[in-house]
């Protein structure tokens, strides 16, 4: 499935700049921008396909230049890959990724977090659904408590049933980070 | 940043849910009210769901298309004297071991499932928390059977009923009689505690008993209103 590409500088015909919320200018090759369905729509409207359009940069005023920096090396990666079809994986209990992309996304919670919203905003479906699924590998086989201790969950039920004493409710709102414990993706023995 | 999954947008919430499996669905379903909220707004889709039961041991398993069984969580019993159980989360997932209850509780919140079989109208719930997991059966209380039309079914229906009010109340059952028949309001909050379990457990007709009962309506009229007396 992967496929290593040569490497082309992209020149001022088949590239457009783009302008991250730091005011950081990236070129993006219009081959890369096929992925990203909200940049193929967004040239595809604005004809900067031809050559003899003026292209002004696009400003992406939701993602960093740290994040753009971390999806254009994910859509150079991907370059030559075949288009993404979703397929169906609600009956998929293994999570496994290719070497490159586990390294990849080995990054702090934080990152991730703004990496998925990226994602999300770009509409990168091979990327968001990659995220989705790593997201997912990290609570699997856990309980209600440990998945509370992974995505910050409190619980909001007031009372407990049989002591009757009020448990702690809530703190969606509150500043409170994600945990950082690391949970192996690997299922615990039985 | 920080990292929260509620923070999520809702498209993102429900991807993630996608990709996990049914059993941690169900695990993340039961973190609290808003993740059940979400869960249910995922619109997962469930194709078949089977509820096996065999001697010892039940199961909740979900059919995909290709009619391969996923466990979602499994019940076995391994000690009869200690009526102790384990419960098996998803494929490889398996709790810790804890004291099975076998006298009736009474529970509620939103982490209780009611269900009910439909050929026999048989009742159970179920209860499952963080720290424990546990199923009640009733298949021998009438109070909860939609039919009660005999004496017999009378007699256990308000026996049943003395039994629960004085476990509500904390107080013997010799002593919810006499209070009972002698339609006295004690220190405690007798009607508030009536009320409590009517909401909770009684069936209608025992509702229309212990409402009889606080009206002072004589036996005869109780017992023509349950239908207890074939006359």
């Amino acid at each position: 499935m992967s496929c290593e590409e040569p490497t082309t500088s992209p020149t001022p015909e088949n590239n457009i700049t783009v302008v991250s919320s730091d005011g950081k200018e990236f070129l993006l090759d219009l081959k890369l921008t096929e992925q990203s369905e909200t940049l193929a729509r967004l040239i595809s409207n604005f004809e900067y396909d031809r050559t003899d359009v003026k292209k002004d940069p696009v400003p992406l005023g939701n993602i960093t230049s740290a994040q753009m920096q971390k999806i254009i090396e994910w859509l150079q990666h991907h370059r030559y890959y075949p288009k993404w079809e979703q397929n169906d994986i609600h009956y998929s209990t293994s999570f496994t990724f290719e070497t490159w992309v586990e390294e990849y996304l080995n990054i702090p919670n934080n990152e991730m977090f703004e990496l998925l919203n990226a994602a999300n905003y770009l509409n990168i479906p091979r990327l968001f659904s990659t995220i989705c699924r790593i997201m997912a590998s990290r609570i699997t086989g856990k309980s209600a408590e440990q998945i509370r201790t992974v995505l910050n969950i409190k619980t909001d039920v007031k009372n407990d049933v049989y002591t009757g004493i009020p448990i702690q409710e809530d703190s969606s709102s509150s500043e409170d980070g994600m945990s950082e414990i690391s949970l192996s993706p690997s299922p615990p023995p039985i | 940043m920080p990292m929260k999954f509620f923070n999520f947008p809702h498209l993102v919430q429900e991807n993630i849910l996608n990709n996990m499996d049914f059993s941690d669905v169900f695990a993340m379903s039961l973190c609290s009210k808003r993740s059940k909220s979400c869960v249910i707004l995922s619109t997962i889709k469930v194709p078949k769901l089977w509820h096996i039961v065999k001697e010892n041991k039940q199961s909740v398993k979900i059919e995909d298309d290709a009619g391969i069984l996923k466990t979602v969580f499994k019940l076995k019993e391994f000690s009869e004297v200690e009526k102790a159980i384990k419960l098996k989360f998803g494929e490889y997932f398996l709790r810790e071991i804890f004291n099975f209850c076998t006298y009736p509780i009474y529970f509620h919140g939103d982490n209780c499932y009611d269900v009910i079989r439909e050929s026999d109208g048989k009742r159970a719930s179920i209860l499952s928390r963080s720290a424990f997991f546990r199923m009640v059966t009733e298949p021998t209380d009438p109070s909860l059977s939609p039919v009660c039309t005999n004496c017999l079914d009378g007699v256990i229906a308000i026996k049943n009923t003395i039994a629960k009010i004085a476990n509500f109340a904390r107080i013997t059952i010799g002593t919810t009689v006499d209070k009972v028949c002698n339609h006295l309001v004690p220190e405690f909050d007798f009607l508030e505690a009536i009320c409590h379990i009517i909401d909770q457990n009684v069936e209608d007709k025992v509702y229309r008993f212990l409402m009889a009962i606080h009206d002072k309506i004589n036996e005869n009229v109780i017992c023509h209103m349950l239908s207890f007396c074939p006359k």
